[in-house]
């Protein structure tokens, strides 16, 4: 079920379910707060339901739902302020272009976006068609023919859902609304901000379609400022109290982040991102935002990044967490099975999920200050509070590096022997190296040296290259003056070898060979060959001996492949 | 001894005991403290208690000092300091919080496991109050809520009561008194 892994070790208690309940709604449209005069925080969802159908205001105490009240527009928001000490807090639900407050569960007041301009053009087809001068059709071509020109956006909802929609719309949007075209933009986002601590009334903060911002009074409902940007503002946080200095932190569609503060009229963003901002809280004087690239951020008030973290898959959105008595602070990050908590330096805590997750909400619900409630995607529930004994002493690194590598060297102390030979490295430095090069190039030349007199001499079984590696033995049989000489032959090389001899030489006035030229066509690898030659001694009484050579060549190789030296022994006398 | 079967004849000499009352906000520590003393000293409000506070009341051969602590978050980590000098704690629960049952559990385990009251073995009275409402967990099911059915050890016993009527009161302070003066007994000798 809802259980997490781990329950032992966790900072949260087991998950209580909310009984019979299921909630489809974004994290926007969840708040909690004291509704009523029992003083008891509730939870408060606007939720979605299902096409526009089933659209619901729901306010659940305990594990119970306590009320329900139908709402008439797809709610986009919500927010939970105070608007009168005396009496009890309200609730703003946005949806399209109003606010609807309620007061005490039930409809108080609808505070409505004031118009934007509207295109001369556009409003006065809407006038023909209404008053028949024009049929639909000849709408839908200026329509279009204005959406080419000015754009979709600038255009009123009313001229866009009439673009998009089918024949029979049409006519019902002209027969309902075509009189009445006003061009009040859907609100985005909503968020408050506390108008002086001494005065804890509460300012509401939305954003609309039309890149407008308005700081609106709850008691009377006037708006007091307006704010324009050059983006979509889609979130808000707002820090600090209206009277005595405020900043608001917009994200817009454009993945910008601007601030405003209290008496500046000029906005720039202050996080420019590349890649698009998904989500955006305050935690701790410092704004977290996530990016699709599963990164989050975290920034100074200034805009200035201090640390990135490299999330595992994809963050679905970012919930604020603070525990005042202990003075700690947290971003919880939704995932899709697991919530996990960071600081600006930590991973804090990971919490598993059977089950994928919609979305959280922390903070007080009923008599509890540290409330998670944690709703998943089948539309249950589940509530958890943060156990007075949690801490975050066990503190993970962000982007884990494998044990191995997290090793420290050992590093040898430093003995005697090493500073006395530190101090002469030092002082000594260039001595050393040029004893080194001398020594060096000596031991170069005497290779080549040793070399050269190898190859010339062929004193001995040489292999002159590496490529073909060839070895080579020779037997001599008899007693003489006729002697056999039998020559073996291994390549070891990868590949066969053509076209070679084998050349055997000697002092000509000592020896007479049979076949001194011996053609060796083939040498295949792994093989052994056998070559025979007769040589004779041309004077025995002589008794005289050299040595004999064989030679493996190539046509076209300067130097012998490999050499065979050979004693021969003292020739007998022939038997005759 | 003699004596003291004789002074507790006279109603003269009672026994002092110190005991805590803790247990989560708003379950009603301090309603039934009040319902324990006698009809002329009951305070007619009861409010949100910060801090502690203490309350006198006696049984037949108990004179209790009672410690009423304050429940809010804020102030639960100070149950524990006065443990060691108590001889026995009551636990009061609201049977109809089935929201906070978990956390309930969690306070109810470090009351249990602390080791000023495990290593002293002092009894621990649960009261699983607000019986009345409807719709309250029996003692039963709190008992299996809780997973007190796992924990042998200790001396523990879980009583329903309604502190405003002052039902099962009667019957949860005799056994608090029996298994104090029991406790009692085992220290002496």
């Amino acid at each position: 079920m809802a259980k997490p892994v781990n329950v032992n070790q966790s900072k949260w208690t087991v998950p209580v379910l909310l009984k019979e309940c299921e909630i489809y709604c974004p994290s926007t449209c969840v708040a909690f707060g004291p509704i009523l005069s029992d003083n008891d925080s509730k939870l408060i969802i606007a939720h979605g339901g299902h096409r526009g159908v089933n659209m619901k205001l729901k306010v659940f105490q305990q594990l119970e739902q306590l009320s329900e009240s139908s709402l008439a527009d797809m709610p986009t928001a919500l927010v939970h302020f105070i608007n009168d000490l005396s009496s009890i807090p309200s609730i703003a639900v946005a949806a399209g272009p109003s606010l609807l407050i309620y007061k005490n569960l039930k409809p108080f007041y609808k505070f409505t976006v004031p118009s934007s301009a509207i295109n001369p053009t556009e409003s006065e087809a809407w006038k023909a068609v209404v008053n028949k001068k024009i049929n639909g059709d000849t709408l839908l071509t200026v329509l279009k023919r204005l959406e080419d020109d000015v754009a979709f956006s600038k255009l009123t909802p009313i001229s866009q859902t009439y673009l998009r929609a089918d024949k029979e719309t049409q006519v019902v949007l002209v027969e309902h609304y075509g009189t009445k075209i006003a061009n009040s933009a859907t609100i985005t986002c909503i968020a408050k901000l506390t108008k002086s601590t001494a005065e804890p009334l509460d300012i509401l903060v939305i954003g609309t379609e039309h890149c407008e911002i308005f700081l609106i009074d709850s008691q009377a409902f006037t708006i007091l400022e307006t704010i324009k940007i050059g983006s979509v503002p889609v979130n808000i946080c707002a820090y600090g109290t209206y009277d005595v200095d405020y900043r608001l932190f917009v994200q817009t569609r454009a993945s910008l982040i601007f601030c405003m503060k209290r008496g500046e009229a000029d906005y720039q963003p202050i996080v420019i991102s590349q890649s698009m901002i998904t989500s955006m809280v305050l935690v701790n004087k410092m704004i977290v935002y996530t990016t699709v690239e599963n990164l989050i951020h975290f920034a100074s008030f200034r805009g200035k990044k201090m640390n990135t973290v490299k999330c595992p898959s994809k963050i679905k959105m970012l919930e604020p967490f603070i525990y005042p008595l202990k003075q700690l602070a947290a971003v919880i990050a939704v995932f899709d099975k697991e919530i996990r908590m960071y600081n600006e330096h930590y991973l804090l805590d990971t919490v598993q999920y059977e089950k994928p997750l919609a979305w959280v909400k922390y903070g007080c619900y009923g008599r509890e200050d540290s409330t998670l409630v944690v709703a998943f995607k089948d539309g249950s529930i589940a509530i958890q509070i943060f156990r007075r004994k949690a801490n975050f002493d066990t503190k993970l690194d962000y982007n884990q590096v494998p044990q191995a590598h997290a090793l420290k060297l050992q590093i040898p102390k430093k003995t005697k022997v090493f500073i006395d030979l530190t101090q002469r490295e030092v002082q000594l430095g260039n001595r050393i190296h040029k004893v080194y090069q001398k020594n060096l190039f000596d031991v170069k030349y005497r290779l080549a040296a040793s070399y050269l007199e190898l190859t010339s001499s062929a004193s001995a079984t040489v292999s002159t290259t590496t490529v073909l590696p060839v070895e080579i033995s020779v037997d001599i049989h008899g007693f003489g003056p006729t002697f056999r000489m039998t020559i073996h032959l291994l390549s070891s090389s990868k590949q066969n070898l053509y076209d070679m001899h084998l050349s055997i030489i000697s002092d000509p006035e000592l020896y007479d060979f049979d076949t001194p030229l011996i053609p060796v066509h083939l040498l295949a690898s792994g093989q052994s060959y056998s070559f025979t030659t007769l040589l004779y001694c041309k004077d025995p009484e002589k008794a005289a001996n050299c040595d004999v050579r064989a030679l493996l060549v190539h046509a076209k190789r300067a130097t012998p492949i490999v050499t065979a030296v050979i004693k021969m022994p003292f020739s007998e006398f022939p038997l005759d | 001894g003699f004596f003291s079967s004789l002074s507790s004849l006279f109603g003269l000499g009672k026994k002092d005991v110190n005991i805590v009352v803790v247990g989560l906000d708003n379950s009603g520590k301090t309603t039934i403290l009040n319902q324990l003393k006698t009809p002329e000293t009951r305070s007619q409000q009861i409010v949100p208690t910060v801090g502690h506070v203490v309350t006198n009341f006696s049984t037949q051969n108990l004179s209790f000092h009672a410690f009423d602590m304050a429940g809010q978050m804020k102030y639960r980590s100070t149950w524990e300091s006065y443990f060691h000098s108590s001889q026995g704690v009551i636990f009061v629960l609201d049977s109809s919080d089935r929201l906070r049952m978990e956390l309930l559990k969690d306070e109810l385990m470090m009351v249990m496991e602390h080791k000023d009251v495990v290593s002293r073995g002092i009894p621990i009275v649960i009261l699983a109050n607000k019986m009345d409402i409807p719709g309250a967990m029996t003692a039963s099911d709190i008992t299996v809520a809780l997973g007190l059915n796992l924990y042998r050890s200790g001396t523990w016993s879980i009583h329903s009561t309604c502190a405003l009527t002052g039902d099962g009161l009667d019957k949860a302070m005799q056994q608090l008194s029996a298994e104090i003066t029991k406790y009692m007994e085992s220290r002496r000798t």
